[in-house]
């Protein structure tokens, strides 16, 4: 076990250094000028070469990629053009609400997307499999931004039962900073009128971020379920007597899991990208909304903080599903 | 009586339509009966097994005849009742030891669970069992193996394992498909000899299916043999392996390996088992029948008597008996 | 409810013919209402000109934001451009772009993938850490960025989706070409000298076709949503181009006064992709048995 972590943190180092390499040729080799980028078209040669100046953008590519470097080993991922603010403090501040989102879309598609992969399989071919299957070809043929405006446009635009904007609503405090997850900081500090508010709000913004990654993960769990169905151990145990509830959940699904836990880890991966789409459509002021908003601003800095940042954040979640499959498998050992 | 099977038919539904699989199949185990049931692969006899425990696919259909347990009809039950009569009435090993087992579950767990459906015991009362039933198939340390996972344990253990759980509630009836045949030579010898143990001390009535007439003679009181879907003989197991009734089983038993000559090459049965899709017209095993006579290619013989505790399903039969 | 399990005489031979295929792709409804939905699309798309009047760019500030009726099945936009138009002209970008864009990234996988696990060594080592590294990013926000850096237009989006879409099968012919390169005439083109890039030409990228194949038809629906977020962003197509993300990207900020407006760029962009999957999720349904099922 100690060997695995120890080479998985070896292979997270390599894959993070290559991330920051990525990102480094995408904001300062492949634009071309980013010094033109970042003053735009207006302005005259002599400010370019300030900008080009301060940026280091004159000097070799070697020497650039190890300020770079540096600046990110220091948590430094430049200043943003839109904000004026160091890129990492505007990412801390928006990060809770992006986390929130997650969490609560990824716990849908879960609790949801399992048992429907259950069902799906056991009853095979029956109606409830089709349906099953129609709505998980429609989760991942669903344009995130489209289900969301669809959405919107029902449940707040004719039944107005739901928000569609932001995390409270507009006369409510937020609750007590403690993690900056709202619905975590107002359990704690007992504020239900925020705990109220604040689950209004996230519940559209989380069913339709959830819906993609629920359909991937019923597919996957009804895939494999039906694999592990046919499998000499589950004809033993209907042999001995064993049936129901029973033997799909205990005998059958712990084994169905454990190939669906790299589709999860990467579904969270997927999750993170519809949050961009998903933030800007609800007006939900998280990272992805902060960096739809950049792009209009073609803020360079803040852009590619963004991505590296959710990029190693991917990757520890990988290494996170490559560590369960151990305490999942026991046939798995160093 | 515990078991009796009368004029089973079996049809899969497949890519090019109806197959019969099973045809009239009847047969009959006392107890503390072993039958032995011989044939070569897709001769119908573990479509017979399953059947038995109501295990066929989705895709079989048993369009005719009658499954008796203890006077019970078993095609009549539903759905519920058949899963309490499994594992407790009439248990079963497969084939497979190395796949037929919980792959993630402690072995000693598997059995209690087990054990625990079956008598109604609490967790630790059924631990304490499961770790008895492991002693009575000869496990050494059973404690310890309790404790292991199946990818842990040997082929022959894992046997050993499933036939303790087949044998847990304990049931009337053990049905056991080749059992022994995945298998070293030196721990199939041991497998049957702990299957007829059982047999003995509990007086457990044994289906045991096989393809090896060795088998046969070593544990079965009687023996039964298939081809293509039927019962082609029946009778005691010495009297059917001394004197064979049908050429069928003279070729089954002509086949066999020569222990006194290991030189000698195997020899196999010449032809094919036919297509069921396209099922001759007579005999199905005239076209490899070396004393094929004008009527087996045009007429179907029927399963008669051929002596006292005899039949057999062939024409050179018909006028002996 | 019984469980099916296999026994030995349950499944007939398999015969080798197309007969299965075509057994399966007929048991297969849910197959043909894909093909049907995007043979509509296509085909409405192509004949679009006769289909309708109107000019896909043409404004006409007089008749904007009319509501659906006879004369604008969909309605219109704010600078009153018939939507039903501008979403047939926009099938063409779509599709065209999504299939082109797999199209791209199969051939340049392939031909990768091959070479890696032909050649193995170095090489393998370092293409497959490179591959790594790409695939340590989510696929939409590297996308994103990558067609950000090149610069917001059509092209860069499809090259960066096209960018983002190779690993997938720069693995999958890797893994094809690891399996061949062992087989025995592959080794006897190798004892007679003949050029590796030879070989790797006539026998290694023919015989690792058809998973990359299976992979694309799934993958072609997934490009074409990749490509209208990129639009919705901001990032693919500009206005007034008829692409659909783009047109949703602007007729969203009108989504409660106009609903047309962006719903029903939208329902064509799900009925495309949906339809695409249904074929995808069939077709590996009938070349893949333990997949689906």
């Amino acid at each position: 076990m100690k060997k695995i972590i120890i080479n998985r943190l070896g292979l997270l180092i390599f894959v993070v250094f290559g991330v920051t390499l990525i990102s480094f040729l995408l904001s300062h080799v492949i634009p071309g000028d980013p010094a033109r980028m970042m003053v735009g078209q207006r302005a005259n040669e002599e400010t370019l070469q300030q900008v080009r100046q301060q940026l280091g953008l004159d000097q070799p590519l070697l020497i650039q990629y190890e300020t770079y470097m540096k600046g990110i080993i220091s948590g430094d991922l430049g200043t943003s053009i839109r904000t004026q603010k160091p890129v990492i403090d505007d990412l801390e501040a928006f990060f809770p609400a992006t986390m929130e989102l997650a969490i609560i879309a990824f716990i849908f598609a879960l609790v949801i997307g399992i048992p429907l992969g259950v069902l799906a399989a056991v009853k095979k071919n029956s109606f409830w499999d089709h349906a099953s299957r129609i709505f998980s070809i429609g989760g991942v043929s669903t344009p995130v931004f489209w289900s969301g405006l669809v959405i919107i446009l029902i449940f707040y635009g004719y039944l107005n039962w739901f928000p569609a904007n932001g995390r409270l609503d507009m006369n409510i405090h937020p609750p007590t900073h403690i993690t900056g997850l709202y619905i975590l900081d107002s359990l704690l500090s007992g504020d239900m009128v925020a705990l109220k508010s604040s689950l209004h709000h996230i519940l559209l913004p989380a069913i339709v971020l959830s819906y993609a990654q629920l359909a991937v993960i019923t597919r996957q769990v009804r895939a494999s379920m039906l694999e592990i169905m046919e499998q000499e151990y589950i004809r033993t145990a209907i042999a001995n007597g064993i049936h129901g509830p029973f033997l799909f959940f205990r005998y059958a699904l712990r084994n169905a899991l454990i190939p669906t836990i790299t589709v999860v880890g990467i579904s969270f991966g997927s999750l993170l990208g519809g949050a961009v789409v998903t933030e800007t459509i609800f007006g939900w002021p998280g990272m992805g909304k902060y960096v739809v908003d950049s792009i209009a601003y073609l803020d360079f800095p803040a852009m590619m903080g963004f991505t590296l940042l959710i990029a190693v954040g991917y990757v520890i979640i990988n290494l996170i599903v490559d560590l369960t499959y151990y305490v999942l498998d026991p046939q798995i050992k160093g | 009586m515990v078991l009796e099977m009368k004029d089973l038919c079996v049809d899969f539904t497949g890519m090019r339509g109806k197959v019969r699989a099973l045809r009239n199949v009847s047969l009959s185990i006392e107890k503390g009966e072993v039958l032995g049931v011989v044939g070569e692969s897709g001769s119908g006899k573990s479509v017979t097994a399953l059947s038995i425990l109501g295990l066929l696919g989705s895709n079989a259909t048993i369009s005719n005849g009658e499954i008796s347990y203890l006077g019970q009809n078993l095609l009549r039950l539903g759905p519920k009742e058949m899963q309490s009569l499994r594992g407790k009435k009439i248990g079963m090993v497969f084939q497979e030891p190395m796949t037929a087992l919980h792959p993630t579950m402690k072995v000693g767990s598997q059995l209690a669970e087990v054990i625990k459906r079956h008598r109604g015991l609490s967790k630790k009362q059924a631990h304490k069992l499961a770790v008895e039933a492991l002693k009575e198939v000869h496990i050494h340390d059973p404690e310890l193996v309790a404790k292991k996972y199946p990818f842990e344990l040997s082929g022959g253990m894992r046997q050993r394992i499933v036939i303790a759980l087949a044998m847990s509630a304990p049931p009337d009836l053990l049905i056991a498909d080749e059992p022994t045949t995945a298998l070293d030579v030196t721990i199939q010898k041991e497998i049957l000899q702990l299957i007829k143990e059982l047999n003995d001390k509990r007086g457990t009535s044994v289906l045991l299916i096989t393809h090896d007439l060795g088998v046969v003679s070593s544990v079965c009181d009687r023996v039964m043999v298939m081809y293509a879907g039927e019962v082609v003989e029946e009778g005691k197991t010495e009297e059917v392996l001394n004197a064979p009734s049908h050429p069928y089983t003279e070729a089954l038993l002509h086949a066999l390996p020569d222990l006194a000559d290991p030189e000698e090459p195997l020899k196999a049965i010449p032809g094919e088992v036919p297509d069921l899709q396209n099922r001759p017209a007579g005999c199905a095993f005239a076209s490899r029948c070396p004393k094929a006579m004008d009527i087996c290619g045009v007429s179907v013989p029927a399963l008669e008597p051929v002596s006292k505790n005899r039949s057999a399903a062939c024409w050179l039969r018909r006028d002996t008996y | 409810m019984e469980t099916p399990l296999q026994t030995e005489t349950s499944q007939p031979k398999p015969i080798t013919s197309v007969r299965p295929f075509w057994y399966k792709l007929k048991q297969n409804q849910m197959t043909w209402v894909g093909l049907g939905i995007l043979g509509v699309i296509v085909l409405c798309s192509l004949i679009a000109p006769i289909l309708t009047p109107y000019n896909p760019t043409q404004v006409d500030i007089s008749s904007k934001f009319l509501a659906p009726s006879l004369h604008h099945w969909f309605g219109t936009d704010e600078v009153g451009r018939d939507i039903l138009t501008r979403i047939l002209y926009g099938a063409r970008i779509s599709l065209g772009v999504g299939i082109t864009v797999i199209i791209m990234a199969s051939v340049i996988g392939i031909l990768i993938g091959t070479i890696s696990g032909y050649f193995g060594g170095v090489i393998d080592v370092t293409i497959m850490r490179i591959m790594d590294m790409v695939m340590a990013f989510p696929t939409l926000i590297l996308a994103m960025a990558l067609a950000a850096a090149l610069g917001p237009s059509l092209q860069n989006a499809m090259l960066a989706i096209a960018i983002v879409k190779i690993p997938v099968y720069v693995r999958l012919a890797r893994g094809e070409s690891l399996v061949l390169r062992e087989k025995l005439f592959v080794k006897s083109a190798q004892s007679f000298g003949i050029n590796p890039w030879r070989i790797i030409g006539k026998h290694i990228v023919p015989n690792s076709v058809s998973p990359v194949i299976i992979q694309a038809t799934l993958d072609v629906g997934d490009a074409i949503l990749m490509i209208a977020t990129l639009g919705f962003l901001g990032l693919g197509a500009q206005p007034p181009t008829p692409e659909w993300g783009a047109m949703i990207s602007i007729g969203w900020k009108y989504l409660l006064d106009y609903w047309w407006y962006p719903t029903f760029p939208g329902l064509l962009l799900f009925l495309s992709a949906g339809s695409l999957n249904l074929i995808g999720d069939g077709i590996r349904d009938i070349l893949d048995p333990k997949a689906g099922r």
